[in-house]
């Protein structure tokens, strides 16, 4: 019996205990955030700009991409920045928004984050990223060399909230060799398009398209429905999938899809010029960020028959365009040292740089026509033409709402029999509140 | 009086009557900590109409609003059928196959059965998301194991279209499921045979019972429990498939492979609708709780009664 009570007594005990070291813990932890992330590069950034701060050494800078080749050769570049130490948290594409989200709105694991257009509006409107017209005015930065439609794009109520940097769109890759040896030339109309795919698809392959359910392929149709003059929105600001043009581009799509290389269908861009790249396929609709690996002779067999050129439009050539931007986080410990870097990143110097070694298409005007990067960059002038009149897809805050029922509704055209007049009708209805407001 | 005294002393400290509660005490604490309370949260949260990283406000609260939209929601319902098919048809293939390995490995030489048996484990040792990937290698027209066997037998991708079409996709993912997922029941299958007391089998070798005789009247009835517990692990974790799917077909083709999960972690994710994402989620902690908790709870009652 008394066994009994000693036991009882130690466990009662044992448990408020351990109740007040919980509650201990949770104070210790939402006290200071930071320390509690020991390992990560957000815990470690916030230690290294306390530091900072107080010893006078060099600021930390965390900043947030997507995670490739690019990103490799970027950490690179960023090895030779002088003013702070400065760590890359790249991950997978598709988790970055996400990321970025709960660092901007919770954590402040970052001080600078890499953002596609699509995504600024939001971030914006949520006040996640800080206006930098007081460091560009400070640090005297010449917006000038930019593309003026970049800048335009990352400015709300006058305030630019961005550094543009890298564009890419969508543009045709073919083999030269392949073409050649088919009597094909490169297609120059819409229709001559088509019966080059339907030609290679008769002879065993057929166009290579990201045509898997996903973003590619709403890029794709925007970039059909741009060239055909066409637009999401009607001019009352009211989405409209049935319009003439759209129902163009949706069936351009389908008949794409129809003579497409096996596999298409549930391939997205990685895949597609991974295709070409491997002569699989003689040719298809690649975008331009990875169109740097064609020269690279241990991924690409293609290194000297690689050709490139616009995809035609019905219309006029039109391309769809996405571009990403440094912004600074406005939860940044040490703002202003993230935006010199971004300023430094996005200097004609350093994009000339990173265009050298990896062929990505700069937002800094002049960089278009450089001798050097035109004759570093084969799909250069093709990139050129098709940004000449490119738009972006629609930014607005409800415009977010139509891309995963817009790619689910080009995979069905794809991969199914039903016209596509009566699948984009069923789209219609179902996105009908989405407004470009 | 002396009743009311009996009741008080109910808790007495003395007779140790306290020591069962204290001692279920931290389990209840991690329970509630753990699993209610977020539950609770969730629910709370699927009543606004918040995005991602979004401060919640009074403003956002809209009631069943999302409720309401998940009924007119074509993509929750087609999403819930092909998360349904994909748990009946993974878990009774993994049962089937399972049992026949299991049952065809007992009965051949014990070192050949062990080597095999460890042969057939390797796949459960795989992350779901790996195994996605192997899958869509294999899967690929041009280079992948499965057209080259199926080109022996003059099949091709127009033939069988594979993951390309909205009729296969779904089978596809199956398959590649019951690759990763059968060891777990070739494991617990094989434990529950061999614990079958001998005596049994000889005596229904005695009396002349064939040996599929002797699988369907003695082996089975006797792994039922066993199968209680895999229908239950495997089945709940079917109705939550996500990894496999994501990394084979992301949904596609046209959402005929979309699981309930992938849709909740898209409007979460994608489109940034946390409101919205936790009323999906909570329909489908219901479908779990309809198709398996409420068997094995059946299934308990009528253990206790039968006791």
């Amino acid at each position: 019996m008394k066994k009994t009570r000693v036991l009882t007594t130690i466990l009662a005990l044992s448990v408020i205990v351990t109740m007040f070291a919980g509650c201990q813990n949770t104070t210790a932890a939402t006290g200071t955030t930071k320390e509690s992330t020991t390992g990560d590069t957000g815990g470690a950034a916030a230690q290294d700009t306390t530091t900072a701060q107080t010893t006078g050494e060099k600021p930390t800078i965390v900043l947030s991409r997507w995670a490739g080749p690019h990103a490799d050769d970027q950490k690179t570049v960023l090895a030779k920045y002088p003013d702070a130490i400065v760590k890359v948290d790249d991950i997978d594409y598709g988790n970055l928004k996400q990321k970025q989200i709960q660092s901007m709105s919770s954590s402040a694991d970052y001080d600078l984050v890499w953002a596609q257009e699509i995504w600024m509006p939001e971030y914006i409107s949520k006040g996640w990223l800080m206006p930098l017209d007081e460091f560009v005015a400070k640090d005297k930065v010449d917006l000038s060399i930019y593309s003026p439609a970049m800048v335009d794009m990352n400015k709300v109520d006058g305030k630019l909230y961005a550094m543009p940097t890298f564009a890419q769109t969508l543009i045709l890759t073919y083999n030269k060799e392949w073409f050649e040896k088919e009597g094909q030339k490169v297609p120059t109309t819409v229709d001559e398009l088509i019966a080059v795919a339907k030609y290679f698809k008769e002879k065993g392959t057929g166009i290579a398209i990201p045509a898997g359910q996903g973003q590619p392929s709403a890029d794709i149709f925007a970039q059909f429905l741009y060239s055909a003059g066409g637009d999401y929105f009607d001019k009352d600001g009211k989405i409209n999938l049935t319009s003439p043009e759209a129902l163009y581009a949706a069936n351009l799509w389908d008949e794409l899809c129809e003579y497409s290389i096996d596999g298409s269908l549930t391939w997205q861009h990685d895949q597609v010029s991974q295709a070409i790249r491997e002569e699989q396929a003689p040719f298809g609709i690649t975008v331009t960020g990875l169109s740097g690996q064609d020269s690279m002779p241990d991924v690409s067999k293609i290194v000297d028959k690689v050709g490139y050129a616009v995809i035609p439009g019905s219309k006029l050539v039109s391309g769809c365009v996405s571009y990403w931007s440094w912004a600074v986080a406005a939860n940044s410990k040490n703002p202003e040292a993230a935006f010199k870097v971004a300023a430094w990143l996005t200097s004609a110097e350093v994009e000339k740089e990173q265009a050298m070694m990896n062929g990505q298409i700069s937002a800094v005007s002049s960089l278009a026509d450089d001798a050097e990067i035109v004759a570093k960059i084969p799909y250069l002038p093709a990139t050129n033409e098709t940004l000449k009149n490119a738009k972006t897809q629609p930014t607005s805050a409800s415009a977010t709402a139509i891309f995963e029922p817009l790619a689910a509704a080009l995979s069905e055209i794809a991969s199914s029999d039903k016209p596509s007049a009566d699948i984009f009708a069923g789209l219609q209805e179902q996105l009908k509140d989405v407004t470009n407001k | 009086m002396n009743n009311m005294l009996k009741q008080r002393k109910c808790f007495d400290l003395e007779r140790g009557e306290l020591l069962p509660f204290l001692l279920l005490l931290p389990t209840v604490l991690i329970v509630l900590i753990v699993m209610i309370v977020p539950l609770i949260y969730g629910f709370i949260m699927s009543l606004f109409n918040y995005d991602l990283g979004a401060k919640v406000t009074a403003s956002d609260f809209i009631g069943l609003g999302n409720y309401v939209e998940m009924l007119g929601d074509a993509t929750v319902w087609k999403s819930l059928v092909n998360t349904i098919t994909f748990a009946v048809c993974a878990t009774v293939g993994d049962l089937v196959i399972g049992t026949i390995i299991a049952v065809l490995l007992l009965a051949i030489r014990p070192r050949i059965a062990r080597f095999l048996r460890g042969v057939f484990t390797m796949p459960l040792l795989i992350s779901p998301i790996i195994v996605g990937l192997i899958w869509r290698y294999m899967y690929d027209p041009y280079s992948g194991f499965i057209y080259w066997v199926l080109g022996l037998f003059g099949v091709g991708v127009h033939q069988f279209p594979g993951i390309t079409a909205q009729s296969t996709a779904l089978l596809c993912v199956i398959i590649a499921h019951w690759w990763q997922v059968t060891p777990f029941v070739l494991i617990v299958v094989t434990a529950g045979l061999v614990s079958i007391p001998m005596d049994l089998y000889e005596a229904a070798r005695i009396d002349g019972a064939s040996e599929t005789r002797t699988f369907f009247s003695i082996s089975l009835p006797l792994l039922t429990k066993v199968y209680m517990v895999i229908l239950i692990i495997s089945g709940v974790d079917t109705l939550k498939v996500f990894d496999i799917v994501y990394s084979l077909t992301q949904g596609g083709p046209a959402n005929s492979t979309m699981s309930i999960s992938i849709y909740a972690y898209k409007n979460a994710f994608e489109m940034t609708r946390m409101g919205y994402a936790m009323s999906i989620s909570l329909l489908a902690m219901l479908v779990s709780f309809i198709m398996f908790g409420i068997p094995f709870i059946k299934f308990n009652s009528i253990k206790k009664r039968g006791r």
